[in-house]
């Protein structure tokens, strides 16, 4: 926003000039700017300690020798890097098939609907998950997947055999992936909603004149017009591929399910904050984070190539 | 004259408190109530004249109490007042103190900052200390972010001897400890300190670093009764209606049988539960002749790593075939201390591993306060450590070091403590006579005529006071049933452990085994050692961690994959990681 405000802003002035005549716009985007750089910028100074022997925090970030790139090999070579890293891909990716266009169906089907209050009822309903720490979400997921809980016991009609569902490996993935999007569902189809009421009307009345029924309306009217958000979306969706989110696998798994539940980021932390080997977990995380960043730059440039939507 | 007079009353009256410590301990417990009673005028007067001996002593070299001669390891508690308190010059000085959270007091009073104990340690020394504790459950990692903070605290309780990379030579070089050489002295800030590490020689050894230094106030832990108090706990009511006598059970075979038994007693459906994998080992790894992680060799004195011997790989496959006959809750790993105390107390369970004072006294308060809720003649006891074959000691079961150095409890003064001679009396305060008792028992502690000391009774009489519990409401009183830079005191668990099956458990898990051998003893990693420890530590836990998760889920045999995985493990540097502590071990044993 404040960008568009200055450009269209007088462009012949001095840079001084336009900054005070936009002051009240600078002072909103200030707290952001500041955000970012301490906690986004800031930080990458300390990347270094990724390339020194073993940082350590009494003596300072120079003070330990310089490795080189000894424990990105460490890594790379060890026994934990393919299955760690599958597990990463494995869960977002999946997280991305079902996750990312659940919202983007739930949105179409309420805008389906006429009724208000239902709709309202509804909407209420969903966003509730997303107000619950992940913390409290987490237990009750695992009350509910327990021996003895109710999901279990739904289960156990259709021939489970009513075991704790968290120590059976591969049952992990649908229940980090079902309970993810019974979190986010209701929250993450309000950008879609929102996208939905600036469809110009006009074209629909258009669209039945040539007699479109309701599917043809949503296949050619509807969806092409939120396409730019799902993009977007899309997009920045597909830079948190490999930044599974540590806290809600840590809250889930145990040591049954190690081999299909545990991540770079859930590595990250055991080996950095637990066991206190600063280094080497820098080292994981910034290969994670660099493996983000190739795979923002790619999906924009596909989006760019083939709907002409970028972010940049 | 008048100085000599009083150093001998003051000994006659430090002997009779080692009578009473020495003594068989069965019979120093049924005399506790009576002994209670007679507390009295007698008791004053000679405080009075122990404390004129102090002062006239001082801390000066001359007087020194006489030495103990104490060569076969018994503890000898605190028993000299040579600093002075309060601390002089100690006017408006404030003190960081970090420490891991403890669950009494999260339980009770709430924070450390507001126990009674915190309180009175600060009104005796005079000196304000800052209290911050770790998340509880989570010490680990706020104790990575404590040191990675620019300001470090002027004292931090933690361990020192293992997880802390380089050990703590490292630790001094990184600036987290100074070496206290100087205060441990005879006529130091720490000369009670001193005085309690020349009363025991063996607990001497264990503090220092190899070449010598003293570095912390540590967490003492010094009788057998303190050492191990968790162990197999059953439901002897099931066992008996399976027809089981709990007190013949002896090898695994008994188990396994009387297990069999009991599931098909109405109501129990896993006989066998526990809290985590940890507690399974703990409770079945004697027969099998190994520990997790890293241990002594009972028989040979070597350093091993538990997770690769051939008897876990026994283990293993015989819980892999209790697991098949549904002998073991299958949940294990998820499970969570509720879910044990509830299978034990609704009888879906019959065996567990508790320990003695926060499960099994939890089971007995709950029927005790609410009977007519749990089945008729519910009883609870302890069972003796599970052998392979008849006639066997137990090994491996339970048990600390005198020095208990893997508790996160011994402490030290960091470099950036500016005034340590200080921060050294307040924690000297522990070892002292008077301090001893106050932070075992409380400030209102009852001390008898022959120096034996008990809780109040108003912390005993928890309910009156505002506590859900006896633990909560000793644990705000004074920090004896739980851990920190002090000497436990061996009476106080007789006064925690209240009912007399708690007693017996301490007796039957401790009087028949000999295990505290087979422990590593507080030895001390160089940096080198260190390092390649770690480099090897990371992934050798995981993979363990994963491949038992896999055959405890019965994924796989453990028959199938034992020689892949014993080669995984050598790969991964596991030989590494035994080779640096044994080079520690040899350094020790040469102490």
């Amino acid at each position: 926003m404040a960008k568009a405000k200055t450009k269209g802003g007088v462009t012949t002035a001095p840079l001084n000039k336009r900054i005070w005549k936009n002051r009240e716009l600078y002072i909103l985007v200030l707290p952001v700017v500041i955000y970012f750089i301490l906690f986004h910028y800031k930080p990458m100074f300390g990347l270094a300690i990724a390339f020194e022997s073993n940082f350590n925090p009494r003596r300072g970030v120079m003070a330990s020798g310089f490795v080189g790139f000894q424990h990105f090999i460490t890594f790379f070579t060890g026994p934990f890097f393919l299955s760690r890293m599958w597990n990463t891909l494995r869960i977002s990716l999946s997280m991305l098939v079902f996750g990312f266009p659940s919202p983007i169906i739930f949105a179409l089907l309420l805008n389906e609907l006429r009724g208000k209050i239902f709709t309202r009822t509804v909407q209420t309903v969903t966003y509730m998950p997303h107000f619950i720490s992940m913390v409290v979400l987490c237990s009750m997921v695992r009350e509910f997947t327990n021996s003895g809980g109710f999901i279990n016991q739904i289960a156990m009609v259709f021939g489970y055999d009513g075991l704790s569902m968290l120590n059976k490996g591969n049952l992990f993935l649908p229940i980090y992936v079902l309970s993810g999007i019974w979190q986010s569902i209701g929250w993450d189809s309000i950008v879609y909603l929102a996208a939905l009421t600036g469809i110009d009307m006009q074209l629909y009345e258009a669209a039945k004149i040539d007699g479109a029924g309701r599917w043809k309306q949503t296949l050619h009217v509807t969806l092409p017009g939120i396409l730019p958000t799902i993009i977007t979306m899309f997009i920045m969706r597909c830079g948190q591929i490999m930044s599974v989110g540590y806290e809600k696998i840590i809250l889930l798994y145990n040591e049954s399910i190690y081999e299909q539940s545990d991540v770079i980021s859930t590595y990250v932390y055991r080996i950095g904050l637990v066991q206190r080997q600063y280094s080497y977990s820098t080292a994981v995380g910034l290969f994670n984070s660099v493996i983000n960043f190739i795979l923002v730059i790619l999906a924009n440039a596909i989006s760019r190539r083939l709907t002409q939507t970028s972010l940049w | 004259m008048k100085k000599s007079l009083a150093v001998l009353l003051a000994l006659v009256m430090v002997l009779g408190t080692l009578a009473g410590c020495s003594g068989d301990n069965n019979s120093s417990t049924a005399d506790q109530s009576s002994a209670a009673q007679e507390s009295s005028t007698a008791n004053e007067d000679s405080t009075a004249e122990e404390e004129s001996a102090a002062e006239e002593s001082g801390s000066t070299a001359e007087g020194l109490l006489d030495p103990i001669e104490n060569t076969d390891g018994t503890l000898q508690v605190p028993r000299s007042s040579y600093v002075t308190y309060p601390i002089e010059g100690a006017d408006g000085v404030t003190l960081d103190y970090w420490l891991p959270a403890a669950t009494n007091i999260a339980n009770g009073a709430g924070e450390t900052q507001d126990t009674a104990w915190a309180a009175a340690w600060q009104e005796k020394t005079g000196v304000t200390i800052n209290f911050t504790t770790s998340v509880l459950g989570s010490d680990d990692e706020s104790f990575g972010l404590m040191t990675t903070s620019n300001e470090l605290p002027d004292i931090v309780e933690w361990e020192w001897t293992t997880t802390y990379v380089g050990g703590p030579s490292q630790a001094m070089a990184d600036g987290m400890l100074t070496y206290l050489d100087d205060y441990i002295t005879a006529d130091g800030y720490a000369a009670d300190l001193w005085q309690f590490l020349q009363d025991n020689p063996h607990l001497d050894k264990q503090v220092k670093t190899d070449d010598g230094h003293y570095y912390c106030f540590p967490f003492v832990r010094g009788t057998k009764y303190l050492q191990c108090t968790s162990g197999p706990v059953v439901r002897t009511d099931l066992f008996e209606a399976a027809g089981v006598d709990v007190n013949s059970l002896e090898t695994v075979q008994d188990w396994h049988d009387a297990l069999v038994a009991v599931k098909g007693v109405e109501g129990v459906e896993y006989p066998l539960i526990c809290k985590n994998w940890g507690n399974l080992v703990s409770l079945m790894d004697s027969p099998f002749e190994f520990r997790a992680n890293m241990y002594v060799d009972y028989e040979t004195g070597e350093v091993e790593y538990g997770y690769i011997q051939e008897g876990y790989k026994d283990f293993v496959a015989t819980l892999q075939q209790w697991l098949e006959e549904g002998l073991i809750d299958p949940d294990l790993l998820s499970n969570e201390t509720t879910d044990q105390t509830q299978a034990m107390l609704n009888g879906t369970s019959a065996l567990c591993y508790a320990a003695g004072g926060g499960d099994l006294g939890a089971y007995l308060s709950a029927v005790n306060a609410d009977p007519d809720a749990y089945v008729e003649g519910i009883s609870f006891q302890a069972i003796n450590f599970a052998v392979m074959n008849e006639g066997d000691t137990p090994h491996y079961g339970g048990t600390s070091w005198d020095y208990a150095c893997t508790s996160k409890a011994s402490a030290v003064i960091t470099s950036e403590c500016e005034v340590p001679e200080i921060a050294a009396q307040v924690l000297n305060y522990s070892y002292s006579k008077d301090g001893h008792i106050v932070m075992n028992y409380g400030a209102d502690a009852v001390v008898d005529a022959d120096g034996t000391a008990h809780y109040s009774d108003a912390t005993m009489d928890y309910a009156a006071n505002g506590f859900s519990s006896l633990a909560t409401s000793m644990a705000n009183a004074g920090r004896a049933n739980m851990s920190g830079a002090f000497a436990q005191d061996p009476q106080y668990i007789f006064e925690y452990y209240t009912e007399d099956v708690q007693k017996d458990a301490l007796y039957t898990w401790n009087d028949n085994q000999d295990s505290q051998t087979s422990l590593i003893p507080p030895v001390t990693l160089t940096s080198e050692e260190s390092a390649a420890y770690t480099a090897a530590y990371s992934n050798v836990n995981t993979y363990v961690e994963s491949s038992y998760g896999q055959w405890f889920a019965l994924a796989s045999n453990v028959e199938d994959d034992w020689d892949n995985y014993v080669t995984t493990l050598e790969s991964m540097g596991v030989n590494d990681m035994v080779a640096a502590y044994q080079a520690a071990l040899d350094r020790y044993n040469a102490r």
